[in-house]
């Protein structure tokens, strides 16, 4: 994976989100096009749990990006140059504000039914 | 200090003003000084401001009273749009771009930005596409279907006549404005800060112009996408957003919105800028919470992008999809919240100061929360339901503009007016103006929310009374030319200061960053030195840093060369990497926005064989331009620097070029993105999506012409890399060899679309395919056009081993090409075997 | 900043609130095309969520700015640069990270549940009325599908037992909305959307397209003539001998 010391690594974190977003999105509008599930089936659909996987999958890979970043920091203190450090540091949160975000929007799967 | 170096800064300024000095009269058209260029968008943008309060008043005039009769329908309508339009693309954007574009180089250390003939283009394309817009006004044939020109009311069926194309093509020009300096801002502040200003010491608004210019970068191409195709829509008869042939309206909401939303923010996060640059200011501390603040505006960026379905939720999409787009627009307030209360844990800790600035910047803390707060309710489903496309949005989306952009501007203003002029405004008058704006405002909009609430729809041109809307739109009536009056009165309080202000002598806020160690006003060339190694605050820790600077003291102040000349530096560390020679004025940015306002002109009448001629003559003025570069005589023949210094970036590989080049493709790609996106949403969504029985395209000669197409690029790329060896045998040769390579992909893919037995006007199946086959060959034309450009260049001796960075920034293109020609490939042919034929 | 300077201030910042609090107590929230005037559980829940997030942000509103004058004008004490980050940390999680995510959880959480009974879902004891309602520049034609009735511009209903209006356009977008009985559901042509309502209250309401269709946005109003059940019927019969 990218060195948590990159400069891109303030951009990493939300554009897998923003990707994971526009996939999600468009994969629902697939699914409700081509298999739609009978209204009374409420929130417990084959959608809703792959959707729920997914989110899931992809939380967990940006915390552990957070992680990685974070402790690099860390351990870096001595080592790096300062320049880079803060850039480990604020990928940490970058990475982190994506796993956020992607948990609390695919969170709403549990709440609703898919294709109403 | 020696009697030599006291004689210094008055001789100094002398050499540097032969070379960095704007021309007088008729040729001031050809100064792309960035000073000069920042401050005539802002004045542009100011004057549309005032057009844009003007069309305001007269609709508070009609909407003052009910079913009053001054002015009709068709007006009103032209009246709303056009304000809209102005005050969205032809103010706010501009202005904020204006501003960054006068500070930027000034904050980082910088004399000037990096492409500074773009710089220029771009003024000269917003000031033309503008005229072209207002006339339409003029002539009584304004654009009338809102600001997001919905189709189908925008077709050529419902909206007959050129008001709509005048929308099209005239904000098209002036977007190619704010792209272009989306790129210049990303690749000057990444390339160009001074010795030693690592990104941790980057002044916090130029973290939020970064923040932005990506967002301008990525941001327009969807809308300029979505105007291109329902422009051929409208001319040609493409039916893209037509249901009958396959197209779909909503499609257009989409690429609107995909843009609309991102824009907001677009013209919040400079403003946000300018607050988080004053509070430390009159706090007198710096900034509490640095990199929360900058994770905060790294955050709206890319979560503003996620939301643009809130616009959308009456379409009726299904409850979960909006449920995701709810919870993202919520989650943006919580980075607004981090900035706020960054803010005011600085003048918590701080001993903060009161001046006028810091009076407005309370204006815009009461009403941008204000309105953040409506827009978290407005991102409720439900509560949206009720209130979308009412008067209640009209509250809420001022109270966010105003309040968001409008208010920090002023302060803004007020703060950099002595660094304009020299001179300081004054304190009675401002205050006049602020409370007039203030009182105003609030009378006006606030309202607006119960008016909303009560159930007036927005954008009609009158109403019964007996509703109950007919006292809050008289309060909102009244209120709106207080606001009025505010505005004039701040207007008045400037233009007196230039001739009674008192002189502002040097940094007179106390200041932390470096543009206050420019002269005030500040000469062509900012600075004489460039001041090594600043800090976060270099005005705080170095008092007398104005004064050092001017002397020379600090680094690269030699002249004599005769080149204009800046630091580039590491993108991270800001370590020197090499130094960037800059063009001075030229009338070719004049000449080729000119010639392009013809061609939008001969489009909006069609009247087709000019507008080609237009194109090529446009097309040569931007060659000619590219020629002037590197080695050229009208560049830097000469690379000789001083001993110890690194080399002209433009006998480099990594050079300037080359990431605006890269910056440019991402905005090519984003269009991309946006024109693959519209092919899979018209195939899974389009209700009447037809797809013909035969593919219309034959794979076997497409994969031939994707071949050479390749071919060329490998080659391509291989001569670069020979290039960085150190080896240009027979260059030129090799350089017309991928020339002509590229050529035969060019005729290749022509003659494939002109035998293709594609229906243009009768399937959006087709008009899509076809797009795409125009984009591709838009891409191969121009890589052909400039290798061949390069290799002429190579027989003059304007390229080669010693000067090689015009070779580097082609290679991307060519990559970029084949890139999109092999996905395009993929998703015109296997998409629909892989789907079926369904 | 002089304290007196500071209460001129907060006067002067508040006095809009005022206004609209008189209005408001004035009964100003009346009217025929009164969102906060409800005839229906949908726009009655709508109402009342609006009040309620009303209070709240005017009182985040009202704190905010408080604070703000206050940190402007309080003399802090003398502290030493990790002091003064240890306190901004404090006041930037608390109130941009603590503050906002409590009172989004907050607000979604009444939200959602809403917006899911919005919903056109199935219904367990009866059937919906069905009505078709079609967008034109600039009227409305509206069908009653079983009953073989056809309007323009009139929409009557029943009280008390829910309808699900299915819009479409066959020109350009326009959007159906009746305040008084719910949200909005956008016409669109190629579409149809369907509105689940219902009135509870006999009357008389107005409704107005609601998205921008050109000319003749303004006069693209609908009369709603809401029932009682029995009235309901002797209207269609009614209608049906004309
Ligand atoms: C100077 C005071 C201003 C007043 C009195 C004012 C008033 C209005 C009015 C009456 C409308 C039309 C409402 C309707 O019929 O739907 C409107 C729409 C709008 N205004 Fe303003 N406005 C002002 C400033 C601004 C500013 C500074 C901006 C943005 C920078 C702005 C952006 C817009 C937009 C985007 C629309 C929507 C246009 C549309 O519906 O297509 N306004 N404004
Ligand atoms: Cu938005
Ligand atoms: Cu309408």
């Amino acid at each position: 994976m990218l060195s948590p010391f990159h400069p891109l690594q303030l951009a990493l974190g939300l554009v897998v989100w923003f990707t994971w977003f526009a996939l999600m999105y468009g994969a629902l509008a697939t699914a409700c096009a081509v298999a739609p599930p009978s209204a009374d089936q409420g929130t417990l659909t084959w959608i809703n749990v792959a959707l729920l996987i997914n989110t899931i999958v992809i939380t967990g890979l940006l915390l552990y990006w957070a992680s990685i970043c974070w402790r690099a920091a860390r351990a870096g203190n001595k080592r790096e140059n300062t320049s880079y450090l803060f850039i480990a540091k604020l990928g940490a949160s970058i990475n982190l504000v994506g796993a956020v975000a992607t948990f609390s929007l695919g969170g709403v799967v549990l709440l609703l039914p898919p294709c109403l | 200090m020696n009697e030599k170096t006291q004689k210094l800064p008055a001789r100094l300024h002398n050499d540097f003003m032969k070379v960095w000095g704007n021309p007088q009269g008729w040729r001031a058209l050809t100064i792309v000084n960035h000073t000069t260029i920042g401050i005539r968008f802002m004045v542009t943008g100011g004057v549309f401001f005032l057009i844009g309060g003007l069309l305001a008043m007269l609709m508070r005039t009609q909407l003052a009273l009910p079913e009053q009769e001054i002015i009709g329908p068709e007006l009103y309508n032209q009246l709303f749009t056009m304000h809209g339009t102005i005050m969205m693309f032809l103010f706010a954007v501009p202005m904020v771009e204006g501003l960054a574009l006068y500070l930027i180089p000034k904050m980082i250390g910088a004399r000037d930005l990096l492409f500074p003939r773009l710089s220029a283009f771009g003024y000269w394309c917003y000031l033309f596409g503008s005229i072209i817009l207002l006339s339409s006004l003029v002539l009584g044939i304004a654009p009338s279907a809102g600001w997001f020109v919905y189709t189908p009311l925008s077709n050529e069926v419902y909206s007959p006549g050129p008001n709509i194309d005048f929308w099209l093509l005239g904000i098209t020009f002036v977007e190619i404005s704010a792209v272009s300096a989306g790129v210049e801002l990303v690749v000057s502040i990444l390339r160009s800060r001074t010795s030693g200003m690592a990104l941790l010491h980057m002044p916090l608004f130029c973290w939020y112009i970064l923040v932005m210019a990506f967002m301008i970068v990525f941001g327009f191409p969807p809308l300029i996408l979505g105007s291109i195709l329902l422009e051929l829509e409208r001319a040609v008869g493409m039916p893209f957003f037509d249901i009958a042939r396959g197209g779909d309206p909503i499609l257009w909401q989409h690429l609107f919105w995909l843009f609309g939303h991102p824009e907001v923010y677009i013209i919040f996060l400079p403003a946000a800028g300018i607050v988080s640059t004053l509070i430390p200011v009159f706090a007198r501390r710096p900034i509490v919470g640095y990199r929360w603040v900058v994770l905060a505006a790294i955050s709206t960026g890319f979560i503003s992008f996620g939301l643009w379905v809130h616009h959308m939720f009456t379409i009726g999409i299904p409850q979960l999809a909006q449920a995701f787009f709810s919870v993202a627009s919520m989650l943006i307030a919580i980075p607004t919240g981090i900035q706020f209360f960054a803010w005011i844990a600085t003048l918590w800790t701080g001993r903060p100061v009161y001046h006028i600035p810091m009076l407005w910047l309370l204006g815009f803390l009461v009403i941008f929360l204000a309105g953040g707060l409506t827009g978290v309710m407005l991102a409720l489903v439900p509560f949206n339901w009720q209130v979308h496309d009412t008067h209640f949005v009209v509250a809420h989306l001022h109270y966010v503009i105003i309040g968001g952009m409008l208010f920090p501007l002023i302060a803004g203003l007020y703060y950099w007016l002595p660094h304009f002029s020299g001179r300081m405004p004054s304190d009675k008058l401002a205050r006049w103006g602020f409370w007039l704006t203030f009182i105003g405002f609030n009378m006006t909009f606030l309202i607006m929310h119960l008016t909303g609430l009560l159930g007036m729809p927005r954008r009609i041109y009158t109403y019964e009374a007996g509703l109950g809307w007919d006292l809050p739109n008289a309060v909102s009536s009244v209120g709106g030319f207080i606001l009025a009056m505010g505005i004039a009165m701040i207007l008045f309080d400037i233009i007196l200061h230039f001739r009674i202000g008192r002189p502002a002598g040097v940094n007179p806020w106390h200041a932390d960053t470096l543009e206050w160690a420019t002269s005030t006003p500040p000469q062509p060339y900012n600075f004489i030195s460039l001041p090594a190694d600043p800090t976060r605050h270099p005005m705080w820790t170095e008092t007398s840093l104005q004064a050092t600077i001017a002397e020379g003291r600090h680094t690269l102040s030699e002249i004599d060369h005769g080149r204009r000349e800046t630091w580039g530096s590491d993108p991270v560390t800001g370590k020197i990497r090499d130094i960037i020679h800059l063009p001075g004025n030229s009338w070719l940015p004049f000449y080729a926005a000119l010639v392009l306002s013809v061609l939008c002109i001969s489009l909006l009448i069609r009247t087709y064989e000019i507008a080609l001629i237009a194109l090529l003559i446009s097309l040569l003025l931007l060659l000619r331009w590219s020629w002037i570069n590197g080695a050229h005589p009208g560049a830097a023949p000469d690379a000789r620097v001083k001993p110890g210094y690194p080399p002209l970036h433009s006998r480099t590989f990594d050079s300037p070029g080359l990431w605006g080049m890269v910056v440019t493709l991402f905005s090519d790609g984003a269009l991309f993105l946006s024109l693959l996106f519209g092919w899979l949403y018209l195939w899974v969504i389009g209700p009447n999506w037809q797809v013909p029985d035969a593919a219309p395209l034959a794979w076997t000669t497409l994969v031939i012409a994707g071949v050479l197409l390749s071919g060329a690029a490998y080659w391509y790329r291989r001569v670069l890399q020979r290039l960085k060896a150190g080896d240009d045998h027979y260059l030129q040769y090799q350089l017309w060899g991928i020339t002509t390579l590229g050529l035969a992909h060019c005729c290749m893919l022509l003659w494939i679309w002109t035998t293709a037995p594609l229906m243009v006007t009768h399937t959006a199946h087709d008009a899509v395919i076809a797009v795409f086959l125009a984009y591709l060959l838009f891409h191969g034309g121009l890589a052909v056009i400039v290798t061949g450009l390069q290799a002429k260049r190579v027989a003059y001796g304007y390229v080669g081993k010693s000067v090689p960075y015009e070779v580097a920034v082609l290679e991307p293109w060519w990559l970029y090409t084949v890139g999109v020609f092999w996905i395009s490939l993929l998703v015109i042919l296997l998409l629909p075997s892989a789907w079926g034929g369904m | 900043m002089e304290p007196e300077a500071i209460w001129k201030t907060v006067i002067r910042s508040l006095a809009p609130l005022g206004l609209i609090n008189i209005f408001f107590f004035l009964g100003g929230c009346a009217g025929p095309q009164s969102a906060l005037d409800p005839s229906g559980p949908s726009a009655l829940a709508i109402a009342d969520l609006w009040w309620w997030m009303f209070g709240f942000s005017a009182a985040i509103l009202c704190i905010i700015v408080m604070l703000w004058l206050y940190a402007m004008w309080r003399k802090p004490p003398s502290m030493t640069e990790t002091e003064a980050y240890q306190i901004g940390n404090r006041w930037i999680i608390g109130g941009g990270l603590v503050l906002p995510i409590v009172s989004l959880t907050l607000l979604l959480s009444f939200g959602i549940p809403i917006g899911y009974r919005l919903l056109p879902l199935p219904l367990e004891d009866q059937n919906p009325l069905h009505i078709e309602v079609i967008g034109q520049q600039w009227w409305w034609e509206i069908r009653y599908v079983d009953a073989g009735i056809v309007t323009k511009n009139q929409l009557h209903l029943p009280v008390g037992r829910p309808v699900d209006i299915h819009v479409s356009s066959i020109d350009v977008i326009h959007s159906f909305w009746v305040p008084k009985l719910g949200g909005k559901i956008d016409a669109i042509p190629g579409r149809t959307n369907v509105l689940r309502l219902e009135a509870d209250t006999v009357g008389h309401f107005r409704g107005q397209c609601a998205e921008f269709c050109g000319k003749g946005h303004a006069e693209m109003i609908l009369f709603i003539e809401a029932h009682t059940p029995e009235s309901f019927v002797a209207w269609m019969e009614g209608y049906k001998h004309e």
